[in-house]
Formats: C-alpha cells, structure tokens, sequence
C-alpha cells in the first residue's frame, strides 16, 4: 500500500510540475526587476513613518500645553520627551542601523555559507536570530553558540537584529568557527552532534 | 552593479554587458539549465507561479554576487536550498503580516490554480499535500520529486536525518488518511 502510494505521490507531482512551462523569456535576473518586498518597503517608509508619528507626539504635546491646566513643570518634561523621541527615531543606535540596513531584503537574500566551506574564509551569513541566538549550520553541520544568546522570552538580545543578523561565519578549525559583524558582535561557534540541533524557529 | 543585456533576437541569452560583478559563461549555463526545474520546484511548494518566479530569481541574484566563493558543482544545491528559504521566509513573513493586518490567508483564498488542470487522480493528492504541515510538504517534495536521499534533503532543509525520517513518515501515513477519507466519501 506504501509503494503504491509513494508512486501515486510521484506521478502526481510529476504531472503538477510539468504544468509549468519553461518561461518565454531567458533575461537574466536583474535586481531592479525584483519586486519591492515587504521588508525593503518597510525600510523605505520606516524614517518617514517615525517622523510623522513624532510631528503627531510634538501637535499632541503643544495641545495639551495650551489647553492643560498650568502645569508646567510636567509640560515641559513632556515637550522634552518627544524632543528626544524625534532624535531617536533620525538616528537609530548604531546596532539597530546596522540591522535594518543589511537585513535580508528579499526571500533568496538570506546568505549563507556555501555547502563546502574552507578554513580561514569569512563567508556572508545572515545569522538566524528569530529566536535567539542559537547557532547556524555550516556545511551541513550544526555550529551551537557558545553560550547561546536569548533574552529569555526566546528572542535574541538588544542590539541584534531579528529574524537575521547579517555578518561573516568563519571556521577556524573544522569543528569550531566565530560569526562577527560590523556592529561588533562576536560569537563563539563550536561544531555539535545533531541532536544539539534546535527545532524549526517559527 | 548588475549586468544589462544587451538587445538580440527573442528567447536568446546575449552575452551580458559586463558592469561590476558579471553573469559568467559557467552561471549562465546553469540559469539556462536550471531555471525551470527550480521554478517547477517553487510551485509544488507555493502552488503560486508569480512567487515561485519572484524567489527563482532571487536564488539566482543571491547566487550571482556570491559566485566567487561558491563551488561550482554545489551550486546547484545551494540554488536548491536558497528557494526553500525563499519559500519559507516568505511563509513567515505572510504570517506575520496577517497577524496585524488580519489580512486571510493563502489557503482561504481561492484563485487561479494550476492543480486544476490535472487529472483527478492526481490533483486529489495535490490537494491533499497542500493540508499538510509545511516541513512535511518540503520533505515530500524534496524526495518524491527532486529524488533526493535523505541526506541532501537534510543538508538542503538544514535539518536532521532523523527528522527528514519522520517527516517523511507523517506526511506520508497523513497523505493516506486524507486519500482514503475521500474514497470513503
């Protein structure tokens, strides 16, 4: 009955693929032809968007100067706050800008190792932070951080971007590599039995 | 950074107009090789030809700046593994999106599908792979379609092989159980 099935499942999905024709134009792929995605997007409207949100603080904060019942010591440690909110919001920590600069911006972004990585080559990786970090494969072999990052509410520490850091992996030896990157993380990777491996990070 | 083509005859590959990093004759060939068993591969994961193409060509773009340092016989494997986490990091990202937006999801939404023009033999098991979990589904594919060892799918999932096992397990005994509920029916 397995057999029977297994083949039933081949055939199917033999037949589904070839409903998909080979596509009419050969052009290479070109990155202005890549759609905007969600995450780019995002990033392109993020500055604006904080902008807006700290004019909205500044016209709240003057309302309630004007129509607020004297108060003023309080008055002026709210204006002072969103002063220092639009600051903020222009210029984000180094680390925080670091990560939103060099995110992933697109699904075949993530980079990573290639499958036979050499020794004393620093390879791009966007280090998997979505809940903490734990690790990365490389090579086909899980590298366990050592320690593990986490906040202790499954997500990576301050500073890291989520869900990818984007740095270099570099094996030092066969069984032990460091990630690091422009915001000065470093990290400690040693080679790990699979059982060492964390669960799908959903 | 990217090359510009230069203009030739419809469906030919001219020979790319070097600006920084160049499409080399050797990644050439392989866009031209592999462009749609990957495609294809997209689809039984998304069942959406637009997205499965938008994540093809990524792999290729993501592949192109890193060609220096990629060994030419495992690129195709990286390309591989690159449009599974395309699909995924997709998934993820529509999930978060519907989460604030409380947009519908894919399955709720019906549109053109290709799975239609299939025979109902087939297309009943389209649709019952489609109900399973998404790990099972890659697994699947990867084995049934791409005629991978367990091995590669774990190198190319970045999962153990003793989780390929059971995911191959599970997906399989569910693809039953849903086969022979609609037979029953």
């Amino acid at each position: 009955m397995s057999d029977e099935l297994e083949q039933r499942l081949r055939s199917s999905l033999r037949a589904y693929a070839d409903l998909v024709d080979a596509p009419t134009g050969e052009d290479l792929p070109a990155r202005s032809a890549t759609p905007a995605t969600p995450r780019a997007a995002l990033r392109r409207w993020r500055g604006a968007t904080l902008v807006a949100a700290a004019t909205a603080a500044v016209v709240a904060a003057s309302v309630w100067l004007v129509t607020g019942d004297g108060n003023e010591p309080v008055a002026a440690t709210s204006a002072g706050s969103v002063e220092s909110g639009a600051e903020g919001s222009a210029e984000l920590p180094e680390s925080d800008t670091w990560a939103a600069a060099e995110a992933p911006a697109g699904p075949g972004d993530v980079l990573a190792p290639p499958p036979s990585p050499e020794v004393g080559v620093a390879y791009p990786l966007d280090l998997l932070t979505h809940c903490g970090v734990l690790g990365t494969d490389i090579g086909g072999v899980w590298f366990a951080a050592d320690p593990p990052l986490v906040d202790g509410a499954g997500n990576p520490p301050p500073g890291w971007g989520n869900p990818y850091q984007r740095g270099t992996v570099t094996l030092l030896t066969s069984g032990e590599a460091v990630f690091g990157d422009e915001a000065a993380h470093e990290v400690r990777l040693r080679a790990a039995d699979e059982s060492a491996r964390p669960g799908p990070c959903d | 950074m990217l090359v510009a083509l230069s203009a030739g005859e419809a469906g030919v590959v001219d020979q790319p107009v070097a600006v920084g990093t160049e499409w080399d004759g050797a990644l050439i060939d392989l866009y031209r090789a592999q462009r749609l068993p990957l495609l294809r591969l997209a689809v039984l994961l998304t069942d959406d030809p637009g997205t499965a193409e938008d994540v093809v060509q990524d792999a290729f773009l993501a592949l192109q700046r890193r060609w220096h340092a990629v060994d030419p016989a495992a690129a195709t494997g990286y390309l591989r593994t690159s449009v599974v986490n395309g699909v995924r990091t997709l998934y993820r990202r529509s999930r978060v999106a519907r989460r604030h937006l409380h947009t519908a999801a894919p399955e709720d939404v019906s549109s053109a599908d290709l799975a239609v023009l299939l025979t109902e033999e087939y297309r009943e098991v389209v649709e019952a792979l489609r109900t399973l979990p998404r790990r099972q589904r890659e697994v699947l594919v990867l084995r049934y379609w791409s005629e991978l060892s367990e091995a590669e799918i774990a190198a190319a999932l970045g999962i153990a092989r003793g989780t390929v096992k059971s995911s191959a397990s599970r997906g399989l005994a569910s693809l039953q159980k849903h086969l022979g509920d609609r037979r029953v029916r």
